[in-house]
């Protein structure tokens, strides 16, 4: 919250009146999202879940959202669909294509989600419904927002189909959900997700319950939908090797804060903050040839013993005696990249090669 | 309880800890042909020594597992435990000799008792363990002894699962799986149902209780990044058969099974710069109609038309190092053992970050 203002990194890119029309080409951003603020009712009283996260999508980018359990990472997303748990308080401000989200009344988000907006979820199967076969899902929709006929929609789901790569669509209309596997699944969800050409795709953990050869299907499958239809992806998931292949930026979640974010290459390639910097080298993939992975010690907090301060300083072996009091605020670098760490452990090199100290 | 069951026969000397040997394992199906879930699988693990065993999911690796502590019957080839063959899980208790064979799952929430103390969890496992209940004082020292070793505070013994993270459920499968003073534990995808700081913890924690204590591991996962960096051996599982098995770190360097390339290029790695993992096309086979010549024929970029009528045999690559292929070649004598493998990284298809 401290900080919210100066994270959307473009300069220039006000927020856009007047682009309501649902299919006016975004000139901004598609998505914005500034000091959003979750609080959710627990058994406790009210907790702050989401703390002063702000981001913003291009049309085409992919973002990815990088965070373990507890980190805030999914209730973003819902907040964006207006699926948050009943009771739940929400604040600062959430912008499609110029257009407020968090006050929408529910039929007015009607027109939004599954239209504009649409979700794929980590678990294909709870998106389909195992008793209806395939053609019923993927038209009732697009008849419902766009107005088709049964036959304009069955011709809409087949090139759905075939977009996603599904062998013989027709077959597989007339099929039921459980006659495919799982990598298949995912690729009808996702193909269901795009049947209303939405302009964003929020994909939560879309490969997490998959084999990594499907995985790597599945994420050359969002890259072509970008470059190929100029969808925008918002990407969450906790496994930094999917983010690396596919995302051009990343935003570091914990705790329900914005640790880091920036261009994923800069983020990945040097971390900051002490949060990625532990979680690249717990990773096994990026880890040297022959070097172990060094874990993090301890878990993510929950909701109901967060942290003073920092909320990852009783994790952190650069913490200090400030850590454990005063929150980092989340502070601009140069290269459109952001950090909420007041110890800065890495910060030297990286200072050096934007130039600041070498010639 | 008849009293042979209880008895702990002696080990037959020179037998390997855990023995697979060409097993075969079928599942009946209502009103069908029963599926082979895995056909003809052979593996073994030492002491001291952990075994990574990789595939797609449907690939049979979790059957493999299974049939090892004897929880499913293999309908053909035989399992050994100790140079015995391994009783399949019956009503009665299991014998006692195996109970120094275990098993950690992957869902620790489905694995621990939601509605008792996680201490008396433990206590169960020791008092089998020990083979004798034991009293309150030694009772409670050796699940803190066991808590401590799986890098949980004692004082934890009192509370239930629901009160701990997925990562910390798993630490407390493990320790019970300990307190039997296992010599040989199967893992069944232990680390992925977790998150990403956890999954690097509870890894190193099994490798680590393995080269400690000399215990043989087989750890079953699809994280084939994990098991490169913990798995002294690799073994490679397609759609029910083993398709290559030798030493990580040169079966990494050098994969001579197309399906091995296939799923070390699909895997994403951090760092390595907006680089798409690269897709293996197609799906696992209907487990009721597996193709005809080499079971990886219909999906392999390098398939030749001998592939699609001959069951490949195993090809030793290099000692301990097989390959399931046609075209596989043995190494020259002279690059075998050398610790870098030349062209190693053209093979593997992939710069390295």
């Amino acid at each position: 919250m401290s900080a919210s203002g100066d994270v959307v990194d473009r300069a220039g890119t006000g927020p856009t009146a007047g682009t309501a029309g649902p299919a006016a080409p975004a000139q901004g951003p598609v998505l914005e999202v500034e000091g959003l603020t979750i609080s959710l009712r627990t058994a406790r009283g009210l907790r702050r879940a989401v703390d002063g996260i702000s981001f913003s999508i291009d049309r085409a980018e992919i973002l990815g959202i990088a965070g373990e359990s507890g980190s805030g990472k999914t209730l973003t997303a819902l907040s964006v669909l207006g699926l948050l748990p009943g009771g739940a308080r929400t604040g600062g401000s959430v912008r499609f294509q110029g257009r407020e989200l968090l006050t929408l009344n529910r039929r007015q988000l009607r027109e939004v989600r599954g239209k504009q907006v649409a979700l794929v979820s980590q678990d294909p199967s709870t998106a389909l419904h195992p008793l209806l076969r395939v053609e019923v899902q993927m038209t009732e929709h697009v008849r419902a927002h766009l107005g088709f006929t049964h036959d304009q929609a069955r011709a809409r789901a087949v090139e759905m189909l075939e977009a996603v790569r599904i062998p013989d669509p027709e077959a597989a209309l007339a099929a039921h959900p459980h006659q495919f596997s799982g990598g298949m699944r995912q690729r009808i969800a996702i193909a269901m997700a795009l049947a209303c050409e939405p302009a964003l795709i929020l994909a939560d953990e879309p490969t997490t319950a998959l084999d990594v050869t499907v995985q790597a299907g599945i994420l050359r499958l969002l890259d072509r939908l970008r470059r190929e239809r100029g969808v925008s992806v918002m990407i969450i998931t906790h496994d930094l090797g999917v983010l690396s292949s596919v995302a051009d930026r990343i935003c570091v979640l914990y705790g329900g804060r914005m640790a880091e974010y920036g261009r994923t290459g800069d983020v990945l390639g040097a971390p900051r903050h002490p949060y990625t910097q532990g979680l690249m080298r717990s990773l096994p993939g990026a880890s040297e040839e022959g070097a172990p992975m060094v874990p993090i010690q301890g878990s993510p907090p929950s909701l109901d013993d967060m942290p003073a301060g920092c909320a990852f300083h009783p994790r952190c072996e650069h913490a200090r005696e400030r850590c454990r009091t005063v929150v980092p605020s989340l502070r601009t670098l140069p290269g459109g990249r952001g950090l909420a760490c007041d110890v800065d452990p890495f910060g030297q090199a990286d200072e050096g090669v934007a130039g600041m100290e070498r010639p | 309880m008849s009293g042979d069951r209880r008895a702990v026969p002696p080990a037959v000397p020179g037998a390997p800890l855990l023995e697979v040997e060409a097993i075969d394992v079928s599942y009946a199906r209502h009103g069908h042909s029963p599926v082979r879930a895995v056909t003809g699988a052979s593996l073994t693990v030492g002491p001291g020594e952990v075994v990574g065993l990789v595939g797609e999911s449907g690939c049979g690796k979790s059957t493999l597992g299974r049939a090892a502590v004897g929880l499913v019957a293999p309908s053909a080839g035989q399992v050994r435990y100790r140079g015995r063959p391994v009783e399949v899980l019956a009503r009665g208790a299991r014998p006692r000799w195996l109970r120094s064979l275990q098993m950690v799952f992957q869902d620790p929430y489905a694995s621990l008792n939601p509605r008792r103390r996680v201490g008396r969890q433990i206590a169960d496992a020791a008092a089998l363990g020990a083979g004798a209940a034991l009293d309150g004082k030694a009772s409670s020292d050796r699940v803190g002894e066991l808590l401590d070793r799986v890098g949980l505070s004692p004082g934890v013994a009192q509370r239930y699962p629901h009160e701990f993270s997925g990562g910390q459920c798993q630490r407390i499968a493990i320790a019970r799986a300990l307190a039997a003073q296992p010599d040989c534990i199967v893992a069944d995808e232990p680390i992925s149902a977790l998150d990403a700081s956890a999954q690097a913890q509870i890894a190193n924690l099994l490798a680590g209780i393995a080269a400690q204590s000399g215990l043989g591991m087989l750890f079953i996962s699809h994280d084939l990044s994990v098991v490169r960096k913990i798995a002294d051996r690799t073994v490679v599982m397609y759609f029910g058969r083993v398709v290559e098995s030798g030493p990580t770190a040169p079966v990494w360097a050098r994969p001579a099974h197309p399906y091995t390339r296939a799923l070390i290029n699909a895997v994403p790695r951090a760092g390595a710069g907006g680089t798409l993992p690269a897709e293996l096309p197609g799906d696992v086979p209907d487990p009721a109609r597996p193709p005809a010549g080499c079971r990886f024929h219909p999906r392999c970029p390098e398939v030749m038309d001998s592939c699609r009528t001959t069951d490949p045999p195993g090809v030793d690559i290099a000692p301990g190092w097989q390959s399931v292929c046609l075209r596989a070649q043995p190494l020259p004598a002279t690059t075998t053992g050398a610790g870098e493998v030349p062209g190693a990284a053209e093979v593997a298809g992939r710069p390295e970050a």
